[in-house]
């Protein structure tokens, strides 16, 4: 960021200077990168490092370490019970994260449809006020939302003094189904806005063609629109599924107590909690959690990052 | 180990059945080329599908299944040649028999036998009778062979499936609670989404319907209502099932395992939607080479997927039927009656049938509630509630301008319905008169509807239009109406109530908030002009003010005399008068409130306000002949962020804590991502550096909540050290202190001084030499500052001598980091530090380091993306004028990102305000490090005070407004 008047193949000792201090933002960048994934690096080393040597040594001495590396922690961290089950954590997690994710893309498709493409009264106000609750803390759902899985909602009408079940006790509370239904709704907003945004740029010609050859709206939305958002439905697929599977507040309000609904967040909490014992598991549990997020990342980033920035940056 | 392996051998299989199905439908989908195509057909041929992999579970001897298939198969080419040669069947009729024999058989052996050895038949009925079309009967339609195709592949392929299902393993695996689980969500997803897309399909269809054929339309409304109706009022005999037990996944699990007929209908169902779909790919219209296999491709999932739940729930033969009956009668029932209504197209005669309709539907289901719901009937109500009713809704449809006579006989319907089941108390009443009851509200609704004019082609094509809207809309708008939208609402009305939302309290919660000592505590205020920080700040804040005025007068812009600076500047000054005005009065024995005080702010910020107060100051700097414009911006912002630090570290509490949080991650975060974005900017393996800063993105608050409690471990001192930032901060502590490694340190320090000051010498001659070293000079002596400072810490290590220096609690010249303490026998011992625990207030800034580290990535992508879109004509143009890097920055790559940065900054704002996890699980909200939403948490869901709870959560959602605001004023631009 240095002066840039100066010429660069300069042999002068200005020149030099020069070169010296624009290759400064290159080596910043490097360390950067170095101390941002150190974390993470030092957390996959630990995982598998034995017991003692966790305890007695920092990760950075690895290669001193006499029992040497192993996988014993990811075993042990699985397969015994005194860890808390992490095999159906796992099970729990995608049980979560699959529905959660499934199920708002289908919905939100239709609406984000009807608000780019469809005429109708009121369109503009509601997709505003729709997308404005993309801002809303989840927080503030959370009390009523937990009344409701755990007994329902009635509503008493005055004067008639007859209570009406609007929603009847379905005993979700303590279940994952519970999880997944909530995050379908906490979704909605950002997904509809997200799809909108996409999908209100796709070229109108062809729609208004398709509606001269005769196809109705539905038409026009299962065999142009849907498969022309195929990525920005992966991207909303991607997001979703590391935000649900990443999630804890959700599952811990509504399953609460019942460890056979754990996902694994909740899972690794309760194993971070037991001091002593089970800490040099820990490493390697929290790694198994990460690992499927950073598989999807990794692999889908391309999307991942697509829609991030379809929501932000315009042109 | 053996449930991991039983896992993945699930989820190998399940993949390899998805990929099958995919790769089968892809394939046949490129094979059949089609024309034309309607979608009746393939809605048959794909409930058909549905049903043969509904009821294909119950093979047993899966060997022979295949091999029956493939014999089939041969069979099924061989003789389709030969009856493609001899007869010329006619291609939809043909299809239609083939079907209805192929369903035919597997009905028979259904009922007549033991299903469980007999449906390989079904199978391979369909799959053979399929083939033979395809290959038979040339004279089809290409589009019919292909859907035929489809079916035989389909059937194939679950035949393929099954065959590894033979492997003893999967046997055991299926008895799993884990797979279990597995198969209960993944029924769920099929059955929520299979439902969800019917419903949203049946809708459509029938929409599309009511353009061109009215009566069926209303047929399938009826249809629908009376499947609701009489489904509900039959006491919810689906929800008995459901119901009792421990959930609905359970029961549903239950249900499914007790029921093949509720298989099979979702089988039929998801078969129909499957097919339908299939058929929907061919168009005539548009580019079918494109979509056809995609939507192939969508169908091999869902298939696959369908077929994946189905193996794992093995069906006993049950009967359930009873659950659904009286649901599918006033299916029919009213089905039924809307047909006539809409076929009718005489006057008279329709509203006849409404009524007549009507009064049957309404005695039947007076004849299916149950004794508790039938009423003893009073006679005022009964004729009082009707007339009322009538006529306020004859004045309602008067003033839309409907016609009053079905506006009359809803209104009296609804009226009676108040008077007969509202007013009278429920429960043992006489079954005559539920009937009359009942059989009344029927002959009136019925009635109304009759009356309704049968609508023209105009009319239709309008309702069309307008009910399209409605039903793309609806489950979206329900789910967050549902699920957000009440219970937002919900939770206000909540928070007016006490713990156990029994007694209303008015604002006594929102009061409880506000003066708890935990939500503000500024005790320590004074103790800000005793922070180092904030006198860091206000020298760091005047030298960028100094820069800003010089480049001011350069530039003849001036950024102190910007009106938006400024009102901000005054407002804040006059919060600062409020709050000194307020807390000063609050608090005796501290000498705030001081009125000298409030008044010299007052006055400031009148000042501030109205006089351009930049211009002057910077009339009176001198011009600056380098821009210093990137100086006087970082300067600033580091000034701001460590003033708002030395603030908030005085002022302390829940609500602070907040905000503190949004202020230092949001703005860190900004930075930082700013930062990454322009130094990756094409720099070689740029992505590679990217994707790395952006990983913790993926990785959960949990997550990183613990790598970052191994990162801030502390042991006992004479230990060796295992967390990195205790290690660092120990071995520093070493070096500072310890014979020769101290010498070493000093010298190094002091050379690096020196070189800093001949950088900053060799800048200056090149500046007087009316060449750019002006900025050199001013980074020298920028970085010279903390130099000087660390050799300070080296060099002098007796701190009684330089008592001046004395800030706060720790002193200059101690050395660095863990220094310890010297222990009598002379032995130095070392100082950890307890990073989130006890290193009050800075705790609260090492749990925001752990989100700085997982959202950098994420202001770092989108800032990327936006450097990158800035257009090259402005850098080239700006070059052109002799811009240097730091000046096409400051002056056309931010302005141009400036909008990407409020999106940034408010999406921070969200996230940050309702921060949980990190605090919940390194410190719980200990060591003074509470925030709002783990008080909520905890008030609501620990001490079950739902009242202060609800409080504290739209204490949240107020916090958020502004936001909200923001963005909507935004998006109304946009729109």
């Amino acid at each position: 960021m240095a002066g840039a008047v100066i010429s660069q193949d300069d042999g002068s000792l200005t020149g030099r200077i020069y070169r010296f201090l624009s290759a400064i933002p290159t080596w910043a960048l490097w360390i950067i990168v170095v101390l941002w994934t150190a974390p993470t690096f030092s957390l996959f080393v630990n995982s598998f490092r034995t017991r003692t040597a966790q305890q007695a040594t920092g990760w950075w001495t690895f290669p001193n370490d006499e029992a040497g590396l192993s996988l014993n922690n990811y075993r042990d961290v699985i397969s015994t019970q005194s860890s808390g089950g992490l095999q159906l954590g796992a099970v729990n997690s995608f049980a979560i994260a699959i529905p959660a994710t499934i199920i708002p893309i289908a919905i939100a498709a239709f609406a984000a449809y009807a608000f780019a493409w469809i005429d109708f009264k009121g369109r503009q106000p509601l997709f505003i006020a729709t997308v404005s609750l993309l801002a809303v803390p989840n927080q503030v759902a959370l009390i009523p939302l937990l009344q409701t899985y755990s007994g329902g909602a009635h509503q008493t009408i005055p004067w008639f003094d007859k209570t009406i079940t609007l929603i009847p006790d379905l005993g979700l509370a303590g279940t994952t189904t519970a999880v997944w239904i909530t995050h379908t709704s906490f979704a909605m907003p950002f997904a509809i806005f997200l799809l909108h945004n996409y999908i209100s740029q796709l070229p109108g010609d062809i729609f208004e063609s398709a509606r001269i050859d005769g196809a109705d709206h539905f038409t026009i939305f299962w065999r142009l629109v849907l498969p022309l958002s195929v990525p920005v439905l992966a991207a909303f697929a991607i997001f979703q599924f590391l935000w649900t599977w990443n999630d804890y507040l959700i599952a811990l309000t509504m399953i609460g107590a019942n460890g056979n609904a754990h996902p694994l967040t909740l899972r690794i909490v309760a194993l971070a909690g037991q001091f002593g014992a089970q800490e040099h598991l820990l490493s390697a549990g929290a790694f198994i959690m990460a690992f499927i997020p950073l598989m999807v990342f990794f692999l889908l980033q391309r999307f991942f990052v697509r829609g991030l920035l379809a929501g932000s940056v315009k042109g | 180990m053996e449930i991991l392996e039983t896992l993945v051998t699930w989820v190998l299989l399940i993949a390899l059945a998805l990929a099958i199905g995919a790769a089968v439908w892809r394939a046949l989908t490129r094979i059949g080329e089609a024309a034309s195509g309607s979608s009746t057909v393939p809605a048959i041929a794909g409930v058909a599908a549905g049903l043969a992999a509904g009821w294909f579970i119950l093979i047993d001897q899966r060997l022979a299944f295949l091999v029956t298939v493939l014999v089939g198969i041969v069979i099924g080419v061989v003789v389709g040649r030969l009856v493609g040669l001899l007869v010329r069947v006619q291609a939809q009729l043909s299809l239609v028999i083939a079907v209805v024999v192929a369903l035919a058989v597997a009905l028979l052996t259904v009922v007549a036998l033991d299903a469980s050895t007999l449906f390989h038949f079904a199978v391979v009925i369909v799959a053979a009778i399929s083939t033979l079309l395809v290959l038979g009967a040339s004279q089809l339609p290409t589009s019919i062979r292909t859907n035929l195709a489809r079916v035989a592949g389909v059937a194939a392929v679950i035949g393929a499936v099954d065959w590894f299902q033979a492997f003893d393993r999967m046997e055991r695996m299926l008895a799993s609670p884990e797979m279990a689980r597995i198969a209960v969500t993944l029924w769920a997803v099929v059955l929520a989404v299979g439902a969800s897309a019917a419903l949203f399909i049946a809708a459509n269809l029938a929409v599309n319907r009511a353009r061109t054929s009215w009566a069926q339309f209303t047929a399938g409304a009826g249809a629908v209502i009376g499947f609701a109706l009489f489904g509900v009022l039959d006491g919810n005999r689906l929800l008995q099932i459901v119901g009792p037990r421990e959930s609905v996944a359970t029961g549903l699990h239950d249900a499914v395992n007790n029921g093949p007929w509720t298989l099979a209908i979702t089988s039929v169902v998801i078969g129909g939607i499957i097919g339908y779909l299939g058929g929907r790919g061919y168009g005539a219209t548009i580019d079918d080479r494109v979509r056809s296999p995609r939507i192939g491709l969508g169908i091999g999932l869902i298939l696959g997927l369908v077929w994946g739940v189905l193996f794992a729930t093995r069906i006993p033969v049950d009967t359930t039927v009873r659950v659904l009956w009286t649901a599918v009668v006033g299916a029919v029932l009213v089905g039924i009656v809307g047909y006539l209504i809409g076929r009718v197209e005489q006057d008279r005669m329709r509203a006849a049938v409404g009524a007549g309709g009507g009064l049957v539907v309404g005695l039947a289901i007076g004849g299916l509630l149950k004794n508790i719901y039938q009423p003893r009937l009073e006679t005022v109500p009964l004729i009082a509630a009707p007339v009322v009713g009538a006529l306020v809704f004859t004045a309602v449809a008067r003033l839309l301008g409907r016609r009053l006579g079905p506006g009359a006989l809803l209104g009296a319907m609804f009226g009676w319905l108040i008077g007969t089941f509202g007013y009278p108390s429920l429960g043992g009443g006489p079954e005559l008169e539920t009937m009359l009851a009942t059989g009344l509200a029927g002959l009136l609704g019925g009635a109304a509807f009759g009356l309704l004019p049968h609508p023209n082609a105009v009319a239709r094509t309008a309702f069309e239009q307008k009910a399209r809207a409605p039903i793309f809309l609806a489950p979206a708008l329900a789910s967050i109406g549902l699920g957000l939208v009440i219970p937002l609402i919900r939770t206000f009305y909540l928070s007016l109530f006490d713990s156990r939302s029994v007694e209303y309290v008015g604002s006594e919660n929102y009061r409880a908030i506000f003066t708890d000592p935990q939500s503000f505590d500024y005790e320590d205020r004074l103790w800000l002009f005793e922070s180092r920080l904030f006198w860091l700040a206000l020298l760091l804040g005047v030298v960028a003010l100094v820069l800003g005025f010089m480049n001011g007068r350069r530039t003849g812009n001036s950024f102190g005399s910007g009106r938006v600076v400024r009102r901000t500047v005054a407002v804040t000054l006059a919060i600062t008068a409020l709050l000194e005005f307020a807390l000063g009065r609050q608090t005796d024995g501290i000498s705030g409130g001081n009125p000298l005080v409030i008044a010299a702010l007052v006055i400031a910020a009148v000042v501030v306000w109205f006089v351009p107060i930049g211009t002057h100051i910077g009339n009176a700097v001198p011009q600056a002949r380098i821009d210093f414009s990137g100086a006087a911006g970082f300067l600033g912002s580091g000034a701001m962020l460590l003033f708002a630090m030395s603030v908030f570290s005085v002022i302390r509490g829940t609500v602070f804590n907040n905000l503190w949080w949004v202020f230092v991650v949001t703005i860190a975060v900004t930075a930082f991502g700013l930062v990454v974005a322009v130094l990756a900017d094409r720099v070689k393996n740029e992505a590679v550096a990217k994707s790395f800063v952006f990983m913790p993105l993926a990785i959960s608050f949990v997550g990183a909540g613990i790598i970052w409690r191994f990162m801030y471990i502390a042991r006992d001192p004479s230990k060796e050290q295992t967390g990195v930032m205790n290690a660092l901060w120990v071995g520093l502590g070493r070096i500072s202190t310890e014979g020769y490694s101290r010498t070493i340190g000093i010298v190094v320090m002091a050379v690096l001084a020196a070189l800093i000051v001949a950088l900053a010498i060799f800048g200056w001659n090149e500046f007087r030499r009316g060449r750019s070293g002006g900025g050199i000079v001013v980074g020298a002596l920028i970085v010279l500052a903390p130099v000087l400072w660390v050799l300070g810490r080296f060099a002098i290590t007796d701190p009684t001598q330089l008592s001046l220096w004395r800030f706060g609690t720790i002193t200059i010249g101690g050395g660095m980091g863990g220094t310890g303490t010297v222990t009598d026998t002379g032995v130095i011992q070392d100082t950890t530090i307890f990073f989130v625990q006890d290193s009050l207030p800075f705790n609260n800034l090492f749990l925001m380091l752990v989100l700085i580290w997982i959202q950098t990535g994420f202001a770092m992508v989108i800032f990327s993306a936006a450097i990158k879109a800035v257009p090259a004509e402005y850098i080239e143009a700006a070059k052109m004028d002799g811009a240097n890097d730091s000046q096409i920055f400051w002056r056309i790559t931010l302005p141009t990102i400036a909008p990407t940065i409020g999106v940034v900054v408010t999406t921070l704002i969200v996230l940050v305000m309702k921060v949980f996890d990190i605090v919940r699980v390194m410190t719980n909200g200990n060591f003074e490090t509470q925030v709002i939403a783990n008080e909520m948490w905890q008030r609501a869901f620990t001490e079950l005070n739902f009242g202060l709870g609800s409080a504290l959560a739209f204490v949240l959602f107020l916090a958020v407004v502004p936001v909200m605001a923001y963005n909507i004023r935004n998006m109304q631009r946009e729109l």
